[in-house]
């Protein structure tokens, strides 16, 4: 009965309603922060600290930039690669976008509009940043780490989706994801989301190629 | 006179509702599941609101101005990225990411229904679109209830 008498409190009290979230939230920032207090003390890569350092020099958000016309072989990328695109003034990087090639030029990434979905590999010629990334895994891992990924088709992006659960995904977290379960691990930091420069700069991956300064 | 301020007063009161809501459901989503109970939260917590609302000014019509001025910014988002005007700016591709932010409270729901794709979209993204009047009305509907004696 107590209970019930709190939960009704809490629906017809207009001040608590009012706060209710904003209370839960600074609960919940508190406990994530206390979580995560090695990403705040000084752990310079982390996207935290990486977006913070670009916000204080003006840049927010993916970064822009007019198409590049540099050629870029494909050729000897195999399923399981990974596909590193960005622009300039990137907030969280230098990179801004993930995918994860699958074969026959294409790659699995995510957008708001189309959720996570095959897409042609080509569109990453056009980012000013390239690069190519082999994990270093056996063919059979990287064959079901693509077949996880393709199982996730449709699935629903959210920019800021934290690496916990199922239901929010973004670019680099269903490629994190999917290899995480094979046993490989591509975010050494273990930070809260995973940039797309965390996968070049992982000690599990290869650099095949990088375009860009 | 009188009037004004209060609609004021209700406007300010469900954007700083909706607001925190977006932020605590957010950082909910890092422990799975709690967002999910804080999404159907936040719409007990909505109807309730349009309920004090209504006892407040008693007033279909200003409810209505109410729940719109609520969720315009949503709908500018959403009629901008249907009528392709978002294109017109530079950055046109976070007019959609902003609309997905601004559905936050109750995107655990939407979540949970299936990944089926529908005109090579997934269905979670037309109900982005779909959840800006959706809410509208829901805060507008406790109108159609009686109002009771002691509350």
């Amino acid at each position: 009965m107590e209970r019930i008498g709190c939960w009704q409190h809490l629906i017809r009290n207009k001040t608590l309603r009012l706060y209710f979230f904003s209370i839960v939230f600074v609960i919940m920032l508190t406990w994530i922060g206390t979580d995560n207090l090695k990403l705040l003390s000084g752990s310079r890569q982390s996207v935290i600290y990486t977006y913070a350092d670009s916000f204080l020099k003006g840049e927010i958000g993916s970064g822009f930039g007019t198409a590049s016309s540099v050629k870029v072989s494909f050729a000897g990328l195999e399923p399981g690669d990974i596909v590193l695109g960005g622009w300039s003034n990137c907030a969280y990087g230098r990179y801004s976008h993930a995918g994860l090639y699958i074969g026959n030029n294409q790659v699995i990434e995510g957008y708001v509009d189309y959720g996570l979905s095959v897409q042609e590999l080509s569109h990453f010629l056009e980012y000013t940043q390239l690069c190519l990334l082999r994990v270093q895994a056996s063919p059979e891992m990287k064959a079901k780490a693509v077949n996880y990924a393709i199982a996730h088709q449709g699935a629903m992006f959210y920019p800021v989706a934290f690496k916990q659960g199922d239901r929010y995904w973004n670019c680099t977290k269903i490629i994190w994801q999917a290899y995480q379960i094979q046993g490989v691990n591509l975010d050494e930091i273990d930070d809260l989301w995973i940039s797309p420069e965390s996968f070049g700069e992982s000690t599990k991956v290869e650099k095949l190629y990088e375009k860009g300064s | 006179m009188k009037r004004g301020v209060e609609i004021f007063r209700s406007v300010l009161r469900l954007y700083f509702f909706h607001i925190s809501a977006i932020l605590a459901v957010w950082l909910a989503m890092y422990f799975p599941g709690l967002d999910i109970v804080l999404a159907l939260l936040y719409l007990v917590l909505l109807w309730e609101e349009g309920k004090y609302t209504y006892r407040v000014l008693r007033n279909p019509k200003r409810q209505a101005l109410i729940a719109g001025i609520w969720q315009l910014p949503g709908l500018i988002l959403a009629v901008s990225v249907i009528l392709r005007l978002d294109r017109l700016t530079d950055f046109a591709y976070y007019f959609v990411f902003a609309l997905e932010l601004w559905v936050t409270p109750i995107l655990p729901l939407i979540s949970l229904i299936p990944t089926w794709i529908i005109l090579e979209r997934p269905i979670y993204y037309f109900l982005l679109f779909m959840m800006v009047p959706i809410l509208a009305v829901y805060y507008y509907l406790p109108v159609h209830r009686p109002i009771s004696a002691n509350s």
